[in-house]
């Protein structure tokens, strides 16, 4: 059932890291919230993108599609570190951050990422990090509105009561 | 987000700032000193990054397995394996494609073979590999038919420890993520890969048709 995937060049994928890398690195170590591991999704993504990245050619936004493959890469470590309970993760990630995002709800959103569903969670990162509208939003991961508003809600809710109740969030 | 404000998203700024066009922000940015801000950040984050040398998983030929620059912190080989989590698997080569013919030594059988890392200096092994402190691993598991599979690594003196649990591979090679990195007690231990009800516990695995594994032995001192 899976379609046929094709690759990019060593090449195409030296371009990605000459013009993008540093948006990479950076969205990669806000959503993990640890630099090392950051970067492992870093490099994780560039493996994906020379065994399958040859969409990227086509990509109505080529940045959007680069993030694509990088949450994919940061969720799996994500969930891979989230079952490891000693393995708290740090307070909050210290960017700055575009003028339409509110970096305490980001930070409290990208707090409890781990315990969140997969479609939730990609939700979060375009909401909280990306700033998108809902609308934009429930058009990336293919939801109706109504579903992406209820959700935004939800999450926004839990991270003013993270915010306001200062360490203490579980899945 | 959109209604926190007028400025335009982070990912329509971060859109602009890679090159793709948007009329409609660049004008704002024009007239907006805080977005601007926000673009010259990523600019001199942009020009930080250039300046840096290119990875070497970027560099290096394709055949090349790429390694963590940095020290990986998910998995140490003894006597801290027992840190490990799931490891997810990536498909590196399709089964359509066909391995390479050293890769399936008998038809039906899956492969395990290590890559090790040694300063930058990798080879390949099957069946057994010496290790010293420092040397990094990396597995490749050539599964000729689609089936489930598990991965287990046991400590000759430690539990055993499930790496991947019945997941569900497609033919091909697969890479094992991520990297184990062998530290400085001595390391004896080996790796099983094949039918979850074989090889993780509280079965004993045992080399058969459906069952291979590999050794990973310090180097003698
Ligand atoms: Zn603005």
């Amino acid at each position: 059932m899976r379609a046929r995937v094709s690759s990019l060049t060593p090449d195409e994928c030296k371009a990605i890291w000459h013009g993008h890398g540093h948006l990479l690195r950076r969205r990669c170590r806000m959503i993990l919230r640890d630099d090392a591991l950051g970067d492992d999704a870093l490099q994780e993504t560039f493996v994906k993108l020379l065994r399958y990245g040859g969409e990227y050619r086509n990509a109505a936004s080529p940045l959007r599609f680069l993030y694509r493959v990088a949450d994919r890469c940061c969720f799996e470590l994500l969930e891979r570190r989230s079952s490891r309970r000693e393995d708290a993760p740090p307070d909050d990630w210290h960017g700055f951050a575009a003028p339409g995002v509110d970096p305490a709800l980001r930070g409290a959103v990208l707090g409890f990422l781990h315990a969140l569903s997969p479609e939730e969670r990609q939700l979060a990162v375009l909401v909280f990090v990306d700033g998108l509208s809902q609308g934009e939003a429930a058009e990336e991961i293919g939801v109706s509105r109504v579903t992406v508003n209820k959700r935004v809600q939800a999450l926004r809710e839990r991270a003013e009561r993270a915010l306001r109740t200062p360490r203490r969030e579980d899945g | 987000m959109s209604d926190a404000g007028s400025h335009p998203s982070a990912f329509r700024l971060e859109a602009l700032h890679a090159g793709e066009a948007d009329a409609e922000a660049a004008a704002h940015v024009e007239r907006c000193a805080a977005c601007r801000a926000y673009l010259d950040g990523l600019d001199a984050e942009r020009a930080a990054h250039q300046a840096a040398p290119m990875p070497a998983f970027l560099e290096a030929p394709a055949n090349v397995v790429p390694f963590p620059a940095r020290r990986s912190r998910l998995v140490y080989i003894l006597p801290a394996l027992a840190a490990a989590a799931a490891l997810a698997l990536v498909l590196l080569r399709p089964g359509a494609d066909g391995p390479p013919p050293d890769e399936i030594r008998m038809k039906g059988a899956v492969g395990v073979v290590a890559i090790r890392d040694r300063d930058g200096a990798q080879v390949r092994e099957r069946g057994r590999v010496l290790v010293r402190p420092g040397d990094r691993l990396r597995f490749e598991v050539t599964v000729p038919a689609a089936k489930s599979l598990s991965v287990v690594a046991r400590p000759d003196d430690g539990p055993a420890e499930v790496l991947v649990s019945g997941a569900r591979l497609e033919a091909g090679v697969h890479l094992l993520e991520p990297t184990l990195r062998a530290d400085e007690e001595a390391t004896r231990v080996t790796i099983w890969v094949g039918p979850p009800a074989l090889v993780e516990p509280p079965a004993v695995p045992r080399d058969g048709p459906s069952v291979t594994s590999l050794r990973i032995e310090s180097e003698s001192p």
